[in-house]
């Protein structure tokens, strides 16, 4: 058996979740333009972006005989709970035999979730899994406060500074073996992160952006046209509303906290039920920081993905009635990176005139 | 000596380069179809502009880039502010019409909607996916109608009766406006419905159930086209002002920005010089392929000399270079002027403080420069 | 605006007299499914229903100015029907919020968010608008719970509403009835009030007469082709988005057969196909439907008729195509959008009517 996944944020975390458990895996490609064409030619013209980018991964992955995919289900009513099923249609009609290890939620079909835990639980007894999961949770923790952390720093000095820093944490985080490894590896680089603190200014100079929507394009970089880093060039932090930790602990983990509750519950004023995706904890994001002094909010979407839809048709509303600036951004294989600059430069100018008037 | 102000503009199919003087006022101004070779177009452009100042009198105060082909041009000048077209435009038009409450901008490829209030731009909009409301879609229009574009929007006036023709779309606005010529209608009438498509393209992607308030200013180099006015006019019920100059009010707009950035930060321009003109340029692109990234790297050479670097992310190309490369003054550390004032005040030159007191000082200093600018011009 | 003052200061300072009330239903997305349901309710409550106007150009470019520009054609259509009872001076709108309609299964989330998004929209329509959510076992929905914010706006009791709400469920399920005998909705759309609507059911349930859809041969016409047309309600049967396409398949000697037509039982037995079913129930509807017309050897060929911007359907017409392709049946895709033009629709109608044609002379 050999595996792979999609490329979706800190991939090392789900490769070494595999590899920790005794899988043979290959790690998938970085979405790039060879990807989303890829993507793009063999999936459904009105298929939304991450689909076309998981479509590209697949088919990448098939020159490396790749013949398992581990992928995410859920029950809807957002789009992306029945990609699974749909790629293995695509892929079957194009004449490759693979199979899809779908992780739905157990209550959807007791049997088949029993079932595809047997095999990726492989030879490992459960303790073993349990002590696995919680390295790379640690590890996903980890890479989360260690991110946050170059969110703000990089603002205030060179973006490539800071990615080089970022590629290294990547790199060595890829090669821890246990809980200490992860340790030891967070504490050395939060020590190196901290000798910036001082190119932070004093709180009242300080510009936050925070940056919601939809997880996969919010997570990848790659895919968001390197967002944060766009946003950090011109001076200003930023924050997003998820990160993979987060979402392990929302998704995985039993008995943790529910904290997603608070906040979709935040969003309850604009959107009443859920609608799917992370539509309404996105409105509860925006919210949230709001009541924290950030400046501005982006959010991101692929182009007509349903749910983000309508967080975007009553963000006007929000934006209104909270007094904070949103920037929507759709993404998909048309999105030219000149125009996403130019919003985003444009945009923050706005906020940053709003507080310091023209002089000459 | 007294210093002009240089905005060059690069749409996608106009270029755009203006001279301002310490007043605003407009001193050169130049509109030129972008051939698809930028950097020769400003070549020209320049080379037009030395002949026409008469340098004994004035020298180059500043420089500034706007456009979606800001960034190489940026490189090949030495700009001192490369901004947004949005930002831009705003600044222009908020200068010669300081109540304006909307902005509607038409250019080449791009549509942009601006809400203004008290002088500020407070929300906007941009056309992102297709540019059926754009000066291509009429270029188009007016190519297969066989119309010169600059006669399009006179003819739309002359209609006598209305036609609609679907227009999400240049393709299938092409085949409605066949089928509806067989109808009968003239060819005032299928431009006048044209026109409205334009706009009600505009209005569906951009302004959607946003409140616009007066006044409203149209500009861009559609703005020239009367017909488009029209419709944008009966569509508003309310007048429509087009200022004298519309077509270079991104060019206009940096310039003004570019002005404030040098005098703000008490900088010497990073223009190149006029021996840019002579100078060969090229661009020259390859992936890094170093790690997963694949970044692709670009590089603008001047004369046989890198001159810039730019596209990977970790810094690996661009340090080698980073000396002799001037970088957008906005972000806070890249000017490598300012760098060297910034180490140690940083806080004091940072030009987006809401620090009152600051703001206080930082006018006085400006007019105290405004007047030494005018015995001596800026210190060395 | 003026209009909506108007009712706001009456609400709040006199009250509204209840025998005078008028209550809007946009006549858009689940409308053609439901509106014998409401028709026998609002009449049973004795409350004016003021029914939108027939999408129309003005009504369809109302919504598309005022919905975000990358949202699907049937939603700026609904935003169009509900501005156009605005105009209509109406007290309430009844916009119910779909949520389910089978265990398991929930609706697109733009049916979930749709409430929401109008009010937000239109902030002005925050109070007028009754927004029950809808949670039920079948496609029958008159189980009380799913209308208490209507029954406490209209200040009925909880019997006056039930058994309302019981009256109208039978009449219902004779729509239901006759559409499984082979009647399109189509054939009941004429109906703009209660009373024709009463007739109407009444004259085919006792109607010698075939439906269009099992009609036979005339003597001297051309053979009848069958298609048919996998679409949701408010694609299929909104004649003005879609250029009349029903009338345009009978034109062309076409029987026109939908998933209104087929029994529930069978479009859950397909169904069962799937590993995992997809969510969205009226998806699912297509999806069991158009297996079942793939197997059917009376039926010529499949048009799926779908709306630009319809995110269900880009997952379904994928499968539908691998499908038909499997059954080796003709299936064409017709995608709809507020600037379809209508020689582009008749143009493909006509070729894949002709088409069918020349293949059925062949066998």
């Amino acid at each position: 058996m050999k595996l792979s996944f999609p490329y979706m944020g800190p991939t090392i975390v789900y490769a070494k979740l595999l590899e920790l458990l005794g899988h043979d895996i290959v790690m998938p490609p970085r979405p790039n333009q060879e990807v989303i064409d890829l993507g793009v030619k063999y999936s459904p013209e009105f298929a939304c972006f991450p689909f076309k980018v998981i479509t590209g991964t697949y088919l990448k992955l098939m020159e490396e005989d790749v013949d398992t995919f581990v992928t995410s289900g859920g029950h809807g009513p957002c789009r992306a709970g029945y990609y699974g099923e749909a790629h293995k249609r695509i892929l079957a009609d194009l004449g490759y035999d693979v199979e899809m290890i779908i992780i739905d939620a157990p209550s959807d079909d007791y049997k088949y979730f029993y079932n595809i835990l047997k095999k990726l639980k492989g030879n490992n007894s459960w303790i073993k899994v349990l002590q696995t999961i919680n390295i790379v949770y640690k590890m996903a923790q980890a890479l989360d406060e260690l991110e946050r952390k170059v969110e703000i720093l990089r603002a205030y000095n060179k973006n490539s500074k800071f990615n080089k820093i970022w590629m290294d944490i990547e790199k060595n985080f890829y090669k821890i073996k246990n809980l200490s490894d992860v340790k030891n590896l967070k504490a050395k680089y939060i020590d190196k992160l901290s000798e910036f603190n001082n190119t932070i200014p004093a709180e009242k100079e300080r510009y936050r952006i925070g940056i919601v929507g939809e997880i996969f394009v919010v997570l990848e970089k790659s895919i968001n046209y390197q967002i944060e880093e766009k946003v950090n060039y011109f001076g200003f932090e930023t924050e997003r509303s998820q990160y993979l930790s987060e979402w392990i602990k929302e998704n995985i983990i039993p008995f943790a906290g529910r904290d997603l509750e608070k906040i979709a519950n935040k969003g309850r004023e604009f959107i009443e039920i859920n609608i799917g995706g992370h539509a309404r904890e996105n409105i509860g994001h925006i919210l949230d920081f709001k009541e924290r002094g950030f400046d501005g909010i982006i959010h991101l979407k692929p182009f007509a993905c349903l749910p983000e839809l309508i967080s975007q048709s009553v963000a006007d509303s929000i934006s209104e009635k909270y007094d904070i600036p949103i920037l929507t951004i759709s993404i998909d294989e048309q999105t030219a990176d000149a125009n996403i600059l130019t919003r985003i430069e444009a945009f923050l100018d706005m906020i940053r005139e709003k507080r310091y008037r023209e002089v000459v | 000596m007294e210093n002009l102000y240089l905005g060059v503009d690069i749409g996608s199919v106009s270029i755009n380069i203006v001279a301002l003087d310490k007043n605003n006022e407009l001193m050169f101004k130049l509109y030129e179809r972008n051939s698809g070779n930028p950097i020769d177009v400003v070549k020209n452009g320049l080379k037009q502009f030395k002949k026409k100042i008469n340098f004994d009198k004035y020298r180059m105060g500043g420089v500034g880039v706007t456009g979606s082909g800001r960034q190489l041009i940026a490189y090949v000048l030495g700009a001192d502010t490369v901004k947004n077209e949005i930002t831009a435009h705003a600044r222009a038009a908020t200068y010669y019409y300081p109540d304006v409450g909307t902005i509607f901008e038409i250019g080449g490829q791009d549509s942009k909607l601006i809400i203004v209030e008290d002088g500020l731009a407070v929300d906007f909009a941009m056309n992102t996916v297709c540019a059926a409301g754009t000066g291509s879609f009429l270029d188009h229009q007016a190519e297969r109608l066989g119309i010169p574009i600059e006669e399009f929007g006179g003819l739309a006036l002359e209609a006598e009766r209305d036609v609609r023709i679907a227009g999400r779309c240049t393709v299938f606005a092409e085949s409605d406006m066949i089928s509806k010529q067989q109808y009968g209608f003239t060819k005032p009438e299928i431009i006048k419905g044209l026109s409205e498509a334009l706009v009600r393209n505009y209005m569906n992607n951009l302004v959607r159930n946003r409140v616009l308030k007066e006044k409203y200013i149209f500009q861009g180099g559609v703005a020239a086209n009367a017909g488009i006015k029209a419709a944008f006019e009966e569509e508003l019920d309310a007048e429509i002002i087009v200022p004298e100059y519309y077509d270079v009010m991104g060019a206009v707009g940096i310039a003004m920005l570019a002005r404030r950035d040098i005098l703000r930060n008490k900088i010497k321009t990073g223009f190149r010089g006029f021996e840019i003109t002579t100078e060969e340029f090229k661009t020259r692109s390859f992936q890094c392929g170093e790690c997963a990234n694949n970044c692709e790297v670009i590089e603008v050479i001047a004369d046989e000399k890198i001159i810039a670097v730019t596209g990977d992310r970790c810094g690996k190309w661009t340090a080698s270079l980073e000396d002799r490369v001037r970088m957008d003054l906005n972000r806070r550390d890249a000017s490598s002027n300012l760098q060297k004032n910034q180490s140690k005040h940083k806080s004091e030159n940072d030009i987006y403080k809401n620090n009152e007191d600051k703001e206080k000082i930082v006018r006085q200093e400006l007019e105290e420069l405004e007047r030494s600018e005018e015995i001596s011009g800026i210190k060395k | 605006m003026a209009v909506l003052d108007k009712f706001f200061i009456k609400e709040e300072s006199v009250g509204l007299n209840m025998s005078q009330i008028k209550v809007g239903l946009p006549a858009a997305l689940l409308y053609y499914y439901y509106f014998p349901f409401w028709f026998k309710l609002f009449d049973e409550l004795n409350i004016e229903l003021v029914v939108s106007d027939n999408t129309s150009r003005k009504l369809l470019d109302k919504g598309t100015k005022n919905a975000i520009s990358e949202i699907c054609v049937p939603i700026k259509i609904m935003v169009g029907h509900i501005l156009n009872l605005k105009e209509k001076e109406v007290d309430y709108i009844y916009l119910p919020r779909f949520k389910s309609l089978k265990k398991g299964t929930v609706m697109c989330p733009k049916f979930l968010g749709l409430p929401d998004l109008i009010k937000h929209t239109f902030p002005e329509f925050k109070n007028i608008i009754i927004s029950d959510i809808i949670k039920s076992k079948s496609d029958n929905i008159s189980q009380y719970h799913n209308f208490i914010n209507l029954k406490e706006k209209l200040n009925r009791s909880k019997f006056d509403m039930k058994s309302a709400l019981k009256k109208s469920a039978l009449f219902w399920e004779r729509f239901r009835e006759l559409l499984f005998s082979g009647y399109l909705i189509d054939d009941f759309l004429k109906a703009n009030n209660i009373k024709s609507l009463e007739k109407i059911i009444a004259d085919l349930e006792q109607s010698s007469l075939l439906p269009q859809s099992k009609q036979q041969e005339s003597f001297g016409r051309e053979e009848f082709i069958d298609i048919a047309l996998i679409g949701y309600v408010y694609n299929v049967y909104d004649s003005y988005i879609n250029m009349d396409i029903i009338k345009k398949c009978k034109e062309l000697g076409v029987r026109v057969h939908t998933f209104s037509m087929v029994k529930e039982e069978i479009i859950e037995s397909e169904l069962k196909k799937l590993r995992k079913p997809m969510f969205w129930e009226f998806t699912n509807k297509l999806y069991g439907a158009c297996e079942y017309y793939l197997k059917n050897k009376r039926i010529d060929g499949i048009i799926h008729l779908t709306a630009f911007g319809c995110g269900p359907d880009s997952v379904l017409s994928q499968i539908l195509e691998f499908d038909a392709k499997n059954y080796n049946k003709p299936f064409m895709t017709l995608r709809i959008d507020e600037q379809t033009g209508e020689s582009h629709i008749i143009t493909r109608i006509e070729a894949f009517v002709d088409l069918l044609r020349l293949k059925k002379e062949e066998c």
